[in-house]
C-alpha cells in the first residue's frame, strides 16, 4: 500500500491531518491548470493575501489566471495566505511557502503577483513574502528572487507599501502583461538581471517601479516633489484600461474549489465603471469610464460557465447593475436557462423599483430576503454634498411597492463622518428609518403582517476619505468623533416612534482610523507596517487577529503621527503621494467636485450629461455613447 | 418525458478517492458530486419545494486522510441511461483522483445506500518508523489470534447520548495480517450506529497487547463497503443491481 500512499504535496500527511481545512493547500481542483515546467519559460504565481476561501472568490484573480495560462510560455499558479495554524507550523518546521498547483516553492518562481484589495491585508503581504523567504524589502532582493508585482485597487496609492514591491501594475490587468512577459523573457535570455528588467519595465505604460522615483518632502511633512530618477521614465503613469470588454479574456473555466468559499458561484461581470460619481466612492472614479459587456456575449459566457463549473448559483457583478442597459433582457434569459438547470440566481443590489421587485420576486423567496437601500446619508442636503442620487421619494416609493409585494425586511446602509455632516443629518438617518417603518404600517393592513412586524436594520460605517475622490482633501473624523456620532445616531433612533422595528449596527472605529492612515499614507508608513508585522500581526481583516495597540506602538516608535494622514484638512494645492498616478479623472475635476460639495451642489451622472472629468481620454465607453 | 409520469431510475455508483483528494471531507465530496453531475448534464431528479436539491445518497462517510476504492453513491435519474454511459460521463467530468469504478442500475426496492451498509473492508499499514514495538517482536497473526479469542471486545463509542460500550467481538468479521504487503486486513461492521473505525480497531488490539501507537501512525485504505444479501451474507454493495 505504500505504493499509492505517497502524494507529491508540499505538506506532510502529519501536517495535513493536524491543520484546519487541509483542502486549502492541496490544489487539484477542477479546472486548475497544470503544465509541464519544462514546457514554459515563465513561472507566475498569483496571490490573494488572505485565506483561501476569500481569495478563491475573487474574480480579478480568476481573470488573470485564465489569461496567463492561455499564454503558452507561461504557467500561472495560485497561492493564498496560510491560515494561522499552518503559518505557525511552517515557521517552526522551516517549510517554504509553495504554489498550489506545482507545490513548489514560491521563491523559485519568476513572478509573484499580489492583488491588493483592501488596506487591512498589508501585513498579510509581508506574511506571504516572509514565508516564501523573499526579503521583505525590494532593495534587499537578489537575482534568486521572483519579481514581486502588485495590482488591484489599493495600488492607486501604492506608497505605504512601495518598499515591499519591485513594481506595480496600475489599472486593468488584461492589457499589458503580454508585453511585460516578452520583456522579461528577453532580459532573461540576455541575462540582464532584475535591475535592468525593472528599469525597462518602468517604460511600459501602466507600470510603476518605485525604486525609479525619488520623493522629496517639505518641512511640514507634505510632499515637495516626486520625480523619476532617470531620463525616459515617465513622470506620471496613466492606468491601463480594457478598450472592449466583449473582446478580451474571461475565465470561462474558473477553478472550482472543494471547500465552500465566500463566492461559491459563477460570477458574471456585466460592466466596469459606474456612471454615478458619488463623491466618497473611490471605485466610481478608478474604473471610469463605464463600459458594458455585450449582452449576447454574457449569455454565451453564462451557459458555458454553468457547463464548465457545475455551480448551482450565478451572480452578476458590477458597481451598479441597475445601470446596465440590457439588464431586463439578460435577466429574462438567465431566469429561463437557470430554472431548467436548477441553478439559482443571486441578484446584486439593484435600485428598488417595479422592475427589480418583479425580478426579485421571481428568483427569491420574498419572505426571506431583504430590501436593500444605501442612502449613505440621512438628509437630502447631505446626499447632495456626497452626490448620492437617491431621494426620499425613491426610498419611500420603492418601499411602498415592496411592502405591497410581501417584503418585510429592509436593510439600510449609511456612513457617518462625511464632510460637512451635522447632527441634523445624523438624526435624518433615524427619521428616515422611522418613516420606512411608518410606511409599512400604512401600506400593509394588520391581518396581512407576518408576525405583525417590519424589521429594519440600519448599519453605519465610518467614512474614510480615499485617493482619487472629491473627498481626498477632506479631514477624517477622529476616533472619538466617530464614536460620539454613532452614539448620537443610536440615541436618535431610540427616540423614534417605531424604534422597536429598527435594529442598529455600527462598525469598529479603530479600524476606520487605521484604514484612513493607510489609504492616504506615503512612503513613511512602510516602516510602521513592517513594525506591526514584526510584532506578529497579520490576518488583521479578521477582528480576532487585529491588535490596535501594536499600531499605536509602531506609530510612536517610528515617529509617525497618524493624525497627519487622517484629520488634517489638506489645502487645495497640496501634492498628494499618489498624484504621479492617473486614473484618467483629472485632479482639477475632483477639486471642483470638492468645492461643489461644500456648496451642496450636485453633478449629473455620465448618462445624463458629461461633466468632462477626463475619462474620455481613453476614447471609449459612455463618454462616446451619446 | 412528461412531468406527471412518476417514473424514475435508480443507480449505484462505486467510486474511488485517492491521492491528495483524500484530504477532502465527506460534505465537500457530496458537494463535489453535485457539481460533477451538473457538469455532466446527467438527468438527475430533484426534490420538490423552494430550494430543490439533487436526490443522491452516500454510503458510510470516509474519514479525512483515508484512501478508498469502495465508496458508494446512489442516484435517482428522471430518464434512462446505460450504466456504462453514466460511468463514462461521471469520469469525464471528475478529477483523476475520484473516478467511478462501476455503475449498476438498482432494482426498485433496494433501500438507500446509507441504510443498507453492513460492513467495510480495510487495509491498514503503519507509516515508516511508526510500527509499535509489539508488532516488531512477535508474530502478528498470533497476536491477532489472542486478541480475537477474548470473551468480549469492548469498544467505547461516542454517540449522541454520550459514551456507550459496545461489544464488537461479533462485529469483527475478518482480521489478519498480510506479511507481504505489510499491512492488516480487516472487515468490520460499518452499519450506522455500529460503525467501527479502523483506527479504533488497531488501538484496541494494541491496548490488549499493552502497546500503543503514536499520533497519526496509520495509512488506511478502504477496499470496499458491504451490504447483506437475502441470506444475510456479506456482499459488495457494488454487486447489487444490474449492469444494464
Ligand atoms: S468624461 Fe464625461 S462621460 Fe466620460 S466618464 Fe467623465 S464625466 Fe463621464
Amino acid at each position: 500500500m505504500k505504493n499509492f500512499w505517497n502524494t507529491n504535496l508540499a505538506l506532510s500527511d502529519d501536517i495535513l491531518m493536524k491543520i484546519e481545512k487541509p483542502e486549502r493547500y492541496i490544489g487539484h481542483e477542477v479546472n486548475a491548470v497544470y503544465k509541464d515546467p519544462n514546457d514554459v519559460r515563465v513561472r507566475f504565481v498569483m496571490c490573494f493575501p488572505d485565506v483561501y476561501e476569500i481569495g478563491m472568490s475573487h474574480l480579478g484573480i480568476q481573470i488573470l489566471y485564465d489569461m496567463f495560462n492561455t499564454f503558452e510560455d507561461v504557467w500561472c499558479e495560485r497561492v493564498y495566505a496560510p491560515w494561522v495554524d499552518l503559518d505557525a507550523i511552517m515557521r517552526e518546521k522551516n517549510i517554504p511557502l509553495f504554489a498550489l498547483e506545482s507545490q513548489q516553492p514560491i521563491k523559485n518562481m519568476d513572478f509573484l503577483g499580489i492583488t491588493i484589495q483592501y488596506e487591512m491585508c498589508y501585513t498579510n503581504i509581508l506574511q506571504v513574502l516572509d514565508l516564501s523567504r523573499i526579503p521583505l524589502l525590494s532593495k534587499d532582493r537578489g537575482e534568486d528572487c521572483p519579481i514581486v508585482i502588485g495590482g488591484g485597487p489599493c495600488t492607486y496609492n501604492p506608497e505605504p507599501i512601495a518598499d515591499f514591491f519591485d513594481m506595480f501594475y496600475i489599472g486593468e490587468g488584461e492589457t499589458k502583461y503580454r508585453e511585460l512577459m516578452n520583456l522579461y523573457e528577453e532580459c532573461k535570455d540576455k541575462k540582464l538581471g532584475r535591475k535592468e528588467f525593472l528599469r525597462r519595465a518602468a517604460k511600459i505604460p501602466g507600470m510603476y517601479v518605485p525604486s525609479m522615483y525619488e520623493v522629496a518632502y517639505n518641512e511640514d511633512g507634505t510632499i515637495k516633489s516626486f520625480t523619476p530618477k532617470e531620463e525616459g521614465i515617465p513622470a506620471t503613469i496613466l492606468k491601463e484600461v480594457v478598450k472592449d470588454l466583449s473582446d478580451t479574456y474571461y475565465p470561462m473555466k474558473p477553478v472550482v474549489p472543494y471547500i465552500k468559499c465566500t463566492q461559491d458561484r459563477i460570477v458574471l461581470e456585466i460592466m466596469r465603471g459606474c456612471i454615478r460619481g458619488c463623491r466618497f466612492c473611490q471605485a466610481g472614479e478608478l474604473y471610469r469610464p463605464v463600459r458594458e459587456r455585450d449582452v449576447e456575449v454574457l449569455k454565451k459566457y453564462a451557459l458555458e460557465m454553468m457547463k464548465n463549473t457545475g455551480h448551482e448559483e450565478i451572480s452578476l457583478s458590477s458597481l451598479s447593475s441597475s445601470d446596465y442597459s440590457k439588464l431586463p433582457e439578460l435577466l429574462d434569459f438567465l431566469i429561463e436557462e437557470c430554472s431548467k438547470r436548477h441553478v439559482n440566481i443571486t441578484l446584486p443590489s439593484l435600485r428598488i423599483d417595479a422592475f427589480s421587485l418583479d425580478v426579485m420576486s421571481k428568483v427569491q423567496d420574498v419572505k426571506k430576503t431583504s430590501l436593500t437601500f444605501a442612502p449613505e446619508a440621512g438628509t437630502q442636503r447631505l446626499r447632495n454634498v456626497i452626490n448620492k442620487g437617491l431621494t426620499f421619494d425613491d426610498i419611500i416609493g420603492g418601499s411602498t411597492e415592496a411592502f405591497k409585494g410581501g417584503w418585510n425586511k429592509v436593510k439600510l446602509y449609511f456612513m457617518l463622518g462625511h464632510p460637512f455632516e451635522t447632527e441634523e443629518d445624523i438624526r435624518g438617518i433615524a427619521e428616515l428609518s422611522n418613516e420606512i417603518a411608518a410606511t409599512f404600517f400604512d401600506v400593509v393592513p394588520k391581518e396581512k403582517r407576518v408576525n405583525g412586524k417590519i424589521q429594519i436594520t440600519v448599519s453605519t460605517s465610518f467614512f474614510v476619505p480615499k485617493p482619487f475622490t472629491a473627498f481626498q482633501w477632506a479631514p477624517q473624523c477622529t476616533k472619538d468623533e466617530f464614536i460620539s456620532k454613532a452614539y448620537f445616531c443610536r440615541g436618535a433612533i431610540t427616540e423614534q416612534l417605531n424604534q422597536k422595528s429598527i435594529k442598529y449596527n455600527w462598525h469598529d472605529a479603530d479600524l476606520s482610523v487605521l484604514e484612513g492612515v493607510l489609504a492616504r499614507g506615503d512612503r513613511k508608513i512602510a516602516p510602521v507596517i513592517l513594525d506591526v508585522y514584526k510584532q506578529g500581526s497579520f490576518f488583521e481583516s479578521w477582528t480576532e487577529y487585529y491588535k490596535h495597540e501594536r499600531w499605536l506602538e509602531a506609530f510612536e516608535r517610528n515617529n509617525v503621527d497618524p493624525d497627519f494622514y487622517t484629520t488634517r484638512l489638506r489645502p487645495d494645492d497640496e501634492i498628494f503621494p499618489w498624484d504621479f498616478l492617473s486614473c484618467g479623472v483629472n485632479k482639477s475635476f475632483l477639486l471642483n467636485e470638492w468645492h461643489k460639495a461644500k456648496r451642496e451642489e450636485i453633478t449629473p451622472n455620465c448618462s445624463q450629461k458629461c461633466s468632462g472629468c477626463g475619462g474620455a481620454q481613453f476614447g471609449i465607453g459612455i463618454c462616446f455613447a451619446r | 418525458m412528461s412531468d406527471n409520469a412518476q417514473i424514475s431510475y435508480d443507480y449505484r455508483v462505486r467510486f474511488s478517492k485517492h491521492g491528495a483528494i483524500r484530504y477532502i471531507g465527506h460534505l465537500d465530496v457530496m458537494r463535489y458530486f453535485q457539481k460533477v453531475l451538473r457538469r455532466a448534464e446527467v438527468d438527475i431528479a430533484y426534490t420538490k419545494g423552494y430550494s430543490p436539491h439533487q436526490i443522491t445518497t452516500f454510503a458510510q462517510p470516509l474519514g479525512v486522510g483515508v484512501e478508498s476504492d469502495g465508496e458508494y453513491m446512489d442516484l435517482k435519474l428522471n430518464s434512462y441511461i446505460s450504466c456504462s454511459e453514466l460511468k463514462q460521463l461521471i469520469n469525464e467530468y471528475s478529477v483523476p483522483e475520484i473516478q467511478a469504478i462501476s455503475v449498476k442500475k438498482l432494482p426498485e426496492k433496494s433501500g438507500n445506500a446509507m441504510a443498507s451498509v453492513a460492513a467495510a473492508e480495510y487495509y491498514i499499514g503503519f507509516k515508516e518508523g511508526r510500527t509499535p514495538s509489539c508488532l516488531l517482536e512477535n508474530d502478528i497473526n498470533s497476536l491477532i489470534q489472542k486478541f480475537l479469542e477474548q470473551e468480549s471486545i469492548i469498544l467505547v463509542k461516542e454517540g449522541k447520548a454520550g459514551l456507550r460500550e459496545v461489544d464488537i467481538k461479533e462485529r469483527i468479521f475478518e482480521f489478519s495480517y498480510d506479511k507481504s504487503e505489510e499491512c492488516f486486513h480487516a472487515v468490520v461492521d460499518a452499519s450506522s450506529g455500529y460503525n467501527i473505525k479502523p483506527q479504533a480497531l488497531i488501538e484496541l488490539f494494541l491496548n490488549y497487547h499493552n502497546d500503543k501507537m503514536a499520533e497519526n501512525s496509520l495509512m488506511i485504505y478502504r477496499a470496499d463497503t458491504y451490504t447483506r444479501d437475502d441470506e444475510g451474507k456479506l456482499v459488495s454493495m457494488g454487486d447489487i443491481g444490474l449492469d444494464e
